[in-house]
């Protein structure tokens, strides 16, 4: 039995600009007990489709044409009333951010339960009894006690657990989970999307799982539809669409998804290490915060790290949020204080350097950061930003700084008609070029990669990786390259190190680590991260990944 | 010895209570730099304040000039002078006036009961006011009705609160006879001059909660409500009310202080007794110790406001009492 | 639409009134204090649009005559508070130390005053007239401007795009001038135009308390002030410089703010 049917589905939106079409012509279905995974990247409607078929659409929005049927029910056109019967009671909803996504000033308790109370469904001292049971169902433990605690008071992971449950309460039949674990790390990710396959079994579910990541939809649907500016342009068995994908765009997101196994693209394997001495050496660097509202008491967010790197070499690393990587860039970009430590670049002690000398040498070390759009000043053309660098260690006349830039977006494959533009004009791949070339422009040895490429959508994430990996060998540049994701990583490393509570839990090269990692850690870490099949013609799917998406 | 320990630690547990502590403690440096600038005010007189105190055309005598120097406490060194004034003010002992000799505190205790319930009727018809025009204009569907609530309350501050209220009385007083023009007698004396002053606070109050509103309801919480199949008015008072409420209060305690500021121009305007007319009286008669009573007065009237607003704060706020992450 | 009918309304408004402030005699001839005893009272007119007061002078060349000295001391307090406050509050959003620490909690206290209060306790040792006015109240308003500024500085400090700039080696110089000020300024000259309304409001508040200008050049303030006692009368003594006020002070917050928030605290 069919449960929810969307058929040649079309929404706009009316904006100042006149209407934008967010949804083209989508379609899709899901049986009963079964997982149907909507994959798109950023702007294809995804979310768009999830809030129309909660008929939350909003004001300014209007459905074009199509049709969304409900277990057989048409929901197009049903009036404000009869929807909101339906919702919570036919058809849940668990949304991205677990955090925003919970009241903050209401109890747990009380959140749960609130579509059976809505609904007149339970009130009282059983709503709360069910309630408690759904989140027993969603895998938290205790629930009486988190039952009465405010959402602030809860980790990630179990907010999302408390939105599952909440979703579930009044038993719908249908769970729409939007993005539900992309704010999450991967371990917990892992967690979460166990449990929902456990309780859609009990419980016969069927969910509708949007997400941007193709692993992860292989790895946990039945079926894939694949969403392009709004038009539904593949849609077949999972096995099906990821390892013979038929349309262009399939064909391009799935060359362009990181792989963790299987053969690394050129870019990691192309080793150029020197057994030359490091270009950078850092040793037992740790960082304490002091905790608000206790005194004394310190947070230790970078626990005696110590590596390396050499000239010319890619260093990946990796660990999930708070495993203080990010801490550990900042200072070897002088943006922070260690509390302990020594940052060795050359023969230079980086740390007892002050003012003008501190200036100086960061002429060697150049950073690029993790959002783009504000990592570049919105009032500076691309011109201005690029030769910023340059104005300030006065290298060349206007002229000759003008001609570098020239060659800096060049180099990073961008049009010079861009020039004139501010950072607000261009997309986020344009934008992230832009701060690579910023980072190229005087000539560095160390460039420090903050997770660049997370802003991204995964075939801008492709085109950026290949393009810092070139750079990287035709330059000789050294790489210090932060990410939480594995497969980046491994697309782009020689030597990864893996961090965990501020200290490195395992080391070595890329391949090694990341294939058949020794600690326990990093083992749990690989096995979270949802993969998929090796790339069958690489060659190929990469020429077409560039004619596809150079437009982006 | 555990049980001693929690015992001790006990009212440090309590929210509220540490809240509290924390709060007057820091009130007393408030308490301080006001006593300080009330101090230096005399000393920022250009030249000799004697001189600027004392009528030009009256010739004073040496006499009589140093009787003032003294009344002003500006005999001694200047340190001197600073430890004897805070020692003064910390025994209650404001001084006196310069013009009708009586004690400053004396005329704060006979002045500040009529202000307060001016600033209190006032702050409740804002209070009241801004809260219904907020949740009409997030509520309504009606888009007159929506512009009107958006666009008057911040109009409303651009006509001076002397106008306004001259305006109302000649409407209300002279036009209608419904209430009387001046005066501090009964209830009916008050409506007017508290209309007045609560016109510019319900527009300060109602841009805050307005924009708290609206903000909440941009939340995914609120999305998720509407998930579950809640109303508009589930949605707007179960979610975003309390929500929005949060960012007012923060700035509630700024309302209040310049209700009682505003309270200079009404009990002018509508010639009630109170705190704001004696110090305009104290100030274009350059009575000096007379304007140092009152700074130290509004200076504890903040802190007092102050810590009311935080043990609010502390009721309306979960996040604010109960640890970060407890369970993470 | 609407929004293009507003500011061009209130640009017209704004010209008007500075032709009346530069040029009054061109629109009311003749001295402003002119008095006409057999013609007290007379309501609104062709000849007298705003009507007569109690000694027979005309309120529509009083007002006129009033702009100058009205608008004038607004603008000159905020410059004061624009160029103290910001100065101030850039020092407190970039110095990382305990200097600013410091500052920035001086002037929360400050900023707990009340202006008018402030002003008045200032008027209280520097004695009245415009150019005390208009000092009293840029002293008054400075720590408002310094903890707008302070909280810009601080906003645009965070941003990653000023960690990019320090990471680049860009100098320290350079960064406030380039990357800080520019992209503060905005906000700061939006609330200036805010406060200049505030601040003409305030100023008239102060005429009105008995602090202004002395006769001759009566501002606004003073003339409802003067008016007050015959309001039963003559509402519309009182009534002209008032809605000038609130014109004014429209006219400058719509072109300011561009529909954007308010003036930030309730003039009295």
């Amino acid at each position: 039995m069919t449960v929810l049917s969307v058929d040649r589905l079309a929404v706009s939106y009316a904006t100042r600009n006149g209407s934008v079409e967010a949804v083209r012509d989508a379609s899709l279905t899901i049986e009963r007990g079964e997982t149907v995974a909507l994959v798109g990247e950023s702007g294809s409607g995804k979310s768009t489709i999830a809030l129309a078929t909660l008929g939350l659409l909003g004001e300014q929005a209007r459905i074009g044409h199509g049709s969304i049927a409900l277990n057989g029910r048409e929901l197009v056109g049903l009036d404000e009333a009869e929807l909101r019967k339906l919702r919570g009671v036919e058809i849940g909803y668990v949304p991205q951010d677990p955090l925003a996504a919970l009241n903050p000033v209401q109890r747990i308790g009380a959140q749960v339960a609130e579509t059976l109370v809505i609904h007149g469904l339970a009130s009282g001292r059983e709503a709360q009894a069910r309630a408690l049971e759904a989140m027993e169902h969603a895998g938290l433990r205790q629930p009486d006690v988190l039952a009465k605690l405010y959402p602030h008071e809860l980790s990630g992971g179990m907010r999302q657990r408390v939105l599952i449950a909440s979703a579930m309460v009044a038993r719908p039949g249908l769970i729409v989970a939007d993005e539900p674990t992309s704010a999450l790390d991967v371990t917990v990710q892992r967690q979460i999307l166990d449990q929902l396959e456990l309780l859609k079994r009990e419980l016969g579910l069927s969910i509708l799982f949007i997400t941007h990541d193709l692993a992860l939809a292989a790895q946990r649907a039945a079926r894939v539809v694949v969403l392009q500016d709004g038009n539904s342009v593949e849609h077949g068995p999972a096995a099906d669409v990821l390892t013979r994908p038929r349309h262009p765009y399939s064909k391009a997101l799935v060359a362009s998804a990181p792989r963790l196994r299987g053969d690394a693209p050129a870019a990691a394997t192309t080793s150029r290490r020197q057994p030359s001495p490091p270009l950078l050496r850092v040793e037992g660097l740790v960082k304490e915060f002091a905790l608000r509202g206790q005194r004394g008491a310190r947070r230790r967010a970078v626990d005696g790290v110590s590596f390396t790197i050499g000239r010319g070499e890619t260093l990946g690393l990796v660990g999930e949020s708070g495993s203080g990587k990010t801490t550990a860039a900042r200072i070897v970009l002088r943006l922070l204080e260690p509390s302990e430590g020594t940052v060795a670049f050359g023969d230079q002690d980086l740390l007892a350097l002050r003012g003008e000398e501190l200036r100086q040498a960061r002429r060697h070390v150049q950073p690029i950061f993790q959002d783009p759009l504000t990592a570049l000043d919105p009032r500076f053309s691309v011109e201005q930003t690029i030769a910023e660098p340059l104005r300030a260690f006065r290298d060349g006349d206007r002229q000759q700084r003008r001609a570098r830039v020239r060659e800096l977006l060049d180099a990073v494959r961008l049009p010079e008609a861009l020039a004139t533009r501010r950072s607000t004009q261009l997309s986020g791949g344009q934008r992230q070029r832009v701060a690579i070339a910023r980072a190229l422009a005087l000539r560095p040895d160390l460039v420090v990669c903050d997770e660049i490429v997370s802003a991204l959508d995964v075939s801008v994430q492709a085109q950026i990786l290949s393009l810092l990996g070139d750079l990287q060998r035709d330059l000789g540049v050294s790489l210090l390259f932060i990410s939480h994701d594995l497969a980046v990583v491994r697309s782009i490393a020689h030597r990864v190190c893996v961090m965990s509570n501020g200290a490195i839990v395992e080391e070595g090269d890329s391949a090694s680590v990341l294939l058949a990692p020794a600690h326990p850690y990093t083992q749990a870490l690989v096995d979270a991260v949802p993969d998929l099949p090796p790339a069958d013609q690489e060659d190929q799917t990469w020429t077409s990944v560039s004619s596809t998406l150079a437009r982006r | 010895m555990a049980r001693r320990l929690t015992a001790a630690t006990g009212l440090l547990r309590n929210p509220l209570a540490r809240v509290l502590i924390g709060r007057v403690l820091a009130g007393v440096p408030v308490v301080f730099a006001a006593m300080t600038l009330s101090f230096m005010l005399v000393h920022l007189l250009p030249g000799d304040p004697v001189n600027a105190v004392l009528d030009p055309t009256s010739s004073p005598t040496p006499e009589q000039r140093e009787n003032l120097r003294h009344q002003l406490g500006l005999d001694g060194s200047l340190p001197r002078q600073f430890a004897d004034y805070a020692g003064r003010v910390a025994h209650g002992d404001l001084g006196h006036s310069i013009q009708s000799g009586r004690a400053v505190s004396t005329m704060i205790g006979d002045t500040i009961g009529p202000s307060l319930q001016l600033a209190g009727a006032a702050l409740v018809l804002a209070l009241i006011a801004s809260c219904a025009i907020s949740l009409i204009q997030v509520s309504t569907r009606h888009r007159p009705i929506r512009a009107l609530a958006t666009i008057l309350p911040p109009a409303s501050l651009a006509f001076p609160g002397y106008w306004v209220g001259i305006v109302l009385m000649s409407i209300f007083a002279f036009g209608l006879g419904w209430f009387p023009a001046t005066g501090a007698d009964g209830l009916s004396a008050l409506v007017l001059p508290a209309v007045t002053l609560a016109i510019p606070a319900t527009a300060f109050l109602t841009r805050v909660l307005s924009a708290g509103l609206q903000e909440a309801l941009a939340q995914p919480y609120v999305l998720i409500a509407r998930a579950k199949g809640a109303t508009p008015r589930r949605v707007v008072l179960r979610h975003a009310f309390r929500n929005g409420l949060i960012p007012t209060i923060t700035v509630a305690g700024l309302a209040i202080s310049y209700l009682l500021a505003g309270a200079v121009i009404t009990e002018t305007v509508f010639a009630r007794p109170g705190i704001g007319r004696t110090v305009v009286a104290a100030v274009s008669q350059h009575d000096i110790p007379v304007v140092q009573g009152f700074v130290m007065l509004f200076a504890v009237v903040f802190v007092v406001v102050n810590i009311v607003i935080d043990l609010l704060y502390v009721v309306a706020d979960p996040r604010i009492t109960t640890g970060r992450a407890a369970l993470a | 639409m609407i929004r293009r009918v507003t500011i061009g309304l209130a640009l017209v408004v704004v010209a008007v009134f500075v032709v009346w402030a530069i040029v009054p005699g061109m629109i009311a001839p003749g001295e402003p204090g002119t008095t006409d005893l057999l013609n007290t009272f007379a309501s609104p007119s062709w000849a007298h649009p705003f009507g007569t007061d109690d000694l027979g002078r005309d309120v529509f060349d009083r007002v006129v005559h009033g702009t100058r000295s009205s608008i004038l001391v607004g603008l000159g307090a905020t410059l004061i508070s624009l160029l103290l406050g910001g100065t101030v509050g850039l020092v407190c959003g970039l110095s990382r130390g305990w200097l600013g620490q410091a500052l920035a909690r001086v002037v929360d206290m400050l900023m707990s005053f009340p202006g008018l209060l402030m002003a008045l306790t200032i008027i209280s040792v520097v004695g009245s007239g415009s150019r005390n006015i208009a000092l009293a109240l840029g002293v008054a308003s400075l720590p408002a401007f310094a903890r707008l500024v302070r909280g810009e500085v601080l906003r645009v400090r965070d941003q990653p795009f000023i960690d990019a700039a320090v990471g680049a080696g860009v100098r320290r110089s350079a960064i406030v001038i380039r990357h800080v000020i520019p992209n503060v300024a905005g906000a700061i000259l939006a609330f200036a135009g805010i406060a200049l309304g505030i601040d003409i409001i305030a100023a008239s508040s102060l005429s009105f308390l008995g602090f202004g200008p002395a006769l001759p050049a009566a501002d606004w303030g003073s003339l409802i002030a003067g008016g007050r006692d015959s309001v039963s009368d003559a509402w519309w003594i009182t009534f002209f410089p008032g809605l000038m006020v609130a014109l004014v002070v429209l006219a400058v917050t719509r072109l300011s703010s561009r529909g954007g928030a308010g003036p930030l605290e309730p003039a009295a």
